[in-house]
């Protein structure tokens, strides 16, 4: 029980620091490096268990990439997602890598229901992607944050977050933490598509809730974003 | 008056480097003071400020190529 209360502290926490950095941005500069290091210290603090300990390590990327996105010099919206889902993939890779040998995240298990979730994929897309307004997206750059963005989610959404509070509490806690993180990190004005992105997560967590392999998330992630490309010419994260 | 003359984003781009820069050296000392305590706990935690302090330090990279060259 102290773990849940303990999740729902840093949940509120991570929400003051990311609403502040949109209504007033020198403050919220301020609490999300506060933030930051009070994770990082958690992290450290030897009286948690190790899994509690692995998820404050992992959300203190959220903030952290956040705080990048401000200090980032390059002007255009592509190339600054280029740089941040780039970063958010080193990060993962690096602490998959750090990780005691028993994590295993790649293995090929249950990979019979591959059809569905193409299907699963397809069918999203075309909905998203009429649904959604229609815009003019460079071919190149366009394909370069659908595979970026797509394995990297992935790996640091269902891999490490939603692995890490399904050990810590429960897997159906794990679910709506993920969903709910999944909303937080790509914040947007635009409603319309913030519903689209949040059911969008929720698919994919609830793909490695039931069968357990990150390969099939990746698939539905890249199947759902070339669709929703080839109707829209558009990426949902903007 | 002075900061009329300055660009808000510009400024903003300042506070954001200096925030980076103070988690870093936290980051950093954090990882010092740990390395005293040989727990085997710690000695676990302690790989997990890895990734952060290495991405920080590729950024710091990227950063001064951005104002070097």
């Amino acid at each position: 029980m102290k773990h849940l209360y303990l999740l729902i502290c840093v949940f509120t926490l991570l929400f003051i620091s990311q609403v502040n950095l949109v209504l007033y941005p020198q403050v919220g500069i301020l609490v999300t490096s506060a933030m930051v290091i009070l994770l990082l210290f958690l992290t450290i603090y030897d009286i948690f268990d190790l899994y509690a300990e692995v998820l404050f390590a992992y959300l203190s990327v959220i903030p952290f990439l956040s705080l990048f996105v401000i200090s980032l010099f390059i002007q255009s919206l592509i190339v600054r997602d280029i740089f941040i889902f780039a970063s958010l993939l080193i990060i993962s890779e690096l602490f998959y890598s750090f990780l005691p040998l028993k994590n295993k995240l790649y293995h090929l298990r249950s990979f019979k229901f591959i059809i569905l979730s193409l299907i699963y994929a397809v069918l999203f897309g075309i909905l998203a992607g009429l649904y959604l307004p229609h815009s003019n997206l460079p071919l190149f750059l366009s394909a370069l944050i659908i595979l970026l963005s797509s394995v990297s989610e992935a790996l640091y959404f269902q891999g490490l977050i939603q692995n890490a509070v399904c050990n810590l509490i429960n897997p159906i806690t794990g679910v709506i933490f993920t969903i709910i993180l999944y909303g937080f990190f790509h914040s947007t004005t635009n409603n319309e598509q913030l519903i689209i992105i949040i059911l969008y997560g929720l698919c994919g967590t609830l793909l490695y809730f039931f069968w357990k392999n990150i390969y099939l998330v990746m698939i539905f992630y890249l199947l759902f974003q070339i669709t929703f490309y080839f109707i829209s010419h558009n990426i949902l994260f903007f | 008056m002075f900061f009329s003359y300055l660009n808000y984003e510009y400024v903003l781009r300042n506070f954001a480097i200096i925030a980076i820069t103070l988690i870093t050296i936290f980051a950093l000392l954090l990882l010092e003071f740990t390395s005293i305590n040989k727990t085997e706990n710690i000695q676990r935690a302690r790989k997990l400020l890895y990734p952060v302090i290495i991405t920080c330090s590729l950024y710091f990279i990227l950063f001064l190529m951005n104002h070097l060259t």
